[in-house]
């Protein structure tokens, strides 16, 4: 039971992580139909800054938390201001304009950082363990949870409750309809690609907690947020929620229960709902 | 006939000039394929610098050759490793090189190296397989006989049984290998064998599924999965004694200090140790701190032994790299290094000491700690 039990926390810790990264860019895929690449690397650019400030200055992990926030989101909003919004309806230029960024940010966070992994690190009162079931648990893990929670929570409230969410949701169904009725959707779009980048690098300085920071992780975690998105679908943060939490648990139990094949339990996920709901579990049909 | 006695003059004053200088003989290229970019980009510059002092102790030059250093940078893939090799083989007419450093690209560029018969190097073990191809350079050790000493320590400490987890490629299983040989060598018990992918990011649900054992023995590949598993080895509060591999060269001071309290009591194998007290190492790691301005770690001790290996050889052939010359010099040679002692195998797989090692707080810095030494270690195949 207790083995159960640890390995949903486990699950839901790294699923959650998966859920932040994979929200934003599966949004703007949706919304504004950019394959954005360098959306792993913003995640690493906010893990970077956040280490930064927490650890080397010694600031609070909550300062940490926002200013890697704000340096994703700033970067992506000029990736975005300064280059993808002029290929808009063009997938390919999208696709090697974006993959472009991340070679250049990756090697700029090595000039910058150095090339040795940064470790994982946690706000003071979130390191050490607590028991559940007689076992000892990290307490950074369940903060992950929680904040992922939180964050799933607003974002769902932005997207469905909002006027800007509306306006982004329409933007989705029908843009020149949108834009007819007055919307600058253009600035929309600008302000969503700001939020969605900023998700990244809250999610990078979370999942610091779990993974440190090292200038590979860009690559590695676009994968990831790929698998989610296609598993949950794309355009919606209940898909990636979703989507998220089911790949996190799944691969929490392949790698518990069987060792092995812990590399292919994810791909194998994502092939079954491909095969069965090619859309995603929750993605906006066309 | 005026003509005659001008030529004839010019080179009485000639000729004699240019020996007296010392007339440099054809400059003699040494390549070396390493890691500037990718996933290990920033091992290139450490394994880098050990060449660099190794050939600046000689004056870049051997038996009056001035060496000529051309580094490629390989991009930590197998792929470009055997573009670069092929480059400096075909291209810049190198016949020896030094690197690359991972098995895969081991694998990629052997045989082309050994029909076009150039004398290489790895920069962090090897395979025993390389030793067929007699032209390959195994330093400090083959993957087993690096990791065999911990076999026996783990057995030396008292503990009769043990669960290891296994980076799931060819080198994590060859690195593993050998701490099995050395447990079971002497009548210890592997109770569980867990194998981790490579990259693995969470390793929670593997600690949470750990048998009891006496001890933990893991190897995974690099800086950021060895600081994953044993930061987070802590948090689940796993209790058993934990024994790494590779050590100081995974996990270096600067990466010590920010794993903190989590390092701490960590033992395992280190292939060299900085601070070991040895005067030879003591001068040569004073001398790293001066011309680079930070303590040498394994890898610059791993390129620096290996390039003066090389040299020893060159001078023992009057600096002719022809290969068989080369290479009947370079498996006779036997240094002082700031490892130890260091010899080679017929089939070029170095033979050197292994250390146990602990991380331990000394005088406010974290430090790999020697605590044992199994001297001139030998892959027990090759002596079968």
């Amino acid at each position: 039971m207790e083995q159960v039990t640890i390995n949903l926390l486990n699950g839901l810790s790294y699923g959650m992580v998966l859920f932040l990264i994979a929200s934003g860019m599966s949004v703007v895929m949706g919304a504004m139909n950019i394959i954005n690449l360098a959306h792993g690397v913003l995640y690493m650019v906010g893990g970077y800054v956040g280490w930064t400030i927490a650890v080397k200055f010694g600031a609070p992990f909550a300062l940490g938390l926002l200013t890697g926030g704000l340096a994703a989101g700033f970067t992506g909003l000029v990736i975005e201001r300064g280059f993808l919004r002029h290929l808009y309806k063009q997938p390919n230029e999208q696709v090697l304009l974006s993959f472009g960024f991340v070679y250049i940010l990756t090697n700029l966070s090595l000039w910058v950082w150095g090339g040795w992994p940064r470790m994982p690190f946690t706000a003071k009162v979130l390191s050490g363990s607590i028991e559940i079931l007689g076992r000892a648990y990290p307490k950074a893990r369940l903060a992950i949870i929680l904040i992922g929670v939180i964050l799933a929570i607003v974002l769902w409230w932005l997207q469905d409750k909002t006027r800007v969410g509306a306006m982004v949701r329409a933007g989705m169904d029908n843009k020149e309809m949108t834009m007819g009725l007055g919307i600058n959707l253009e600035r929309v779009f600008a302000v969503v690609f700001f939020v969605a980048s900023f998700i990244a690098g809250l999610a990078g300085v979370l999942g610091a907690q779990l993974l440190g920071v090292y200038n590979a992780l860009g690559l590695e975690i676009l994968l990831l947020a790929l698998i989610v998105i296609i598993v949950g679908g794309v355009g919606s943060v209940q898909g990636a929620l979703l989507g998220g939490i089911l790949i996190g648990v799944i691969d929490a139990f392949g790698r518990a229960l069987f060792p092995k094949f812990a590399m292919f339990t994810m791909y194998f996920t994502m092939i079954i709902i491909l095969l069965v709901r090619p859309s995603g579990l929750l993605g906006r049909r066309a | 006939m005026k003509k005659l006695i001008l030529i004839v003059l010019l080179l009485a004053i000639l000729v004699p000039a240019s020996v007296a200088f010392g007339a440099p003989g054809k400059p003699l290229k040494i390549g070396a394929v390493l890691n500037f970019t990718g996933p290990a980009a920033m091992l290139g510059p450490l394994f880098k610098n050990g060449i660099v002092k190794a050939l600046e102790e000689n004056n870049n030059q051997v038996a009056g050759r001035p060496i000529e250093l051309i580094v490629e940078d390989g991009a930590t893939d197998a792929t470009v490793c055997l573009e670069k090799a092929r480059k400096l083989v075909e291209r810049d007419k190198a016949k020896i090189i030094i690197g690359p450093l991972m098995g895969d690209a081991h694998l990629a560029i052997a045989p082309y190296m050994a029909n076009k018969k150039v004398l290489i190097t790895t920069l962090y073990c090897g395979d025993i397989k390389l030793g067929d191809y007699r032209n390959w350079l195994t330093y400090p050790t083959t993957l087993v006989g690096l990791t065999l000493p911990l076999g026996w320590y783990a057995h030396d400490s008292g503990y009769k049984t043990m669960v290891m987890i296994t980076s799931d490629y060819a080198g994590g299983h060859g690195f593993m290998k050998g701490v099995r040989m050395g447990f079971e060598e002497k009548r210890g018990k592997a109770v569980q064998e867990v194998f981790v992918p490579v990259g693995t990011a969470d390793f929670g649900p593997y600690h949470s599924t750990l048998k009891d054992a006496d001890c933990v023995a893991f190897f995974v590949p690099n800086t950021a999965e060895s600081a994953r598993l044993i930061t987070q080895y802590r948090e689940f509060g796993v209790k058993m004694p934990l024994l790494g591999t590779t050590l100081a060269a995974d996990l270096p001071q600067a990466v010590m200090e920010e794993l903190g309290d989590n390092v701490i009591g960590v033992r395992g194998q280190a292939a060299y140790i900085w601070s070991r007290d040895d005067p030879v190492n003591n001068q040569w790691v004073e001398a790293m701190e001066k011309r680079f301005g930070r303590t040498p770690g394994g890898l610059e001790n791993n390129s620096y032994c290996i390039t003066s290996a090389i040299l020893a050889a060159l001078k023992a052939t009057g600096g002719d790299e022809s290969f068989d010359r080369l290479w009947r010099a370079v498996v006779r040679v036997q240094l002082a290094t700031p490892q130890g002692p260091l010899s080679f195998t017929p089939e070029g797989i170095a033979i050197t000491d292994g250390y146990i090692v602990e991380a331990k707080v000394i005088n406010g810095k974290y430090v790999w700690d020697p605590i044992k030494v199994y001297p001139q270690v030998l892959d027990p195949r090759l002596v079968k």
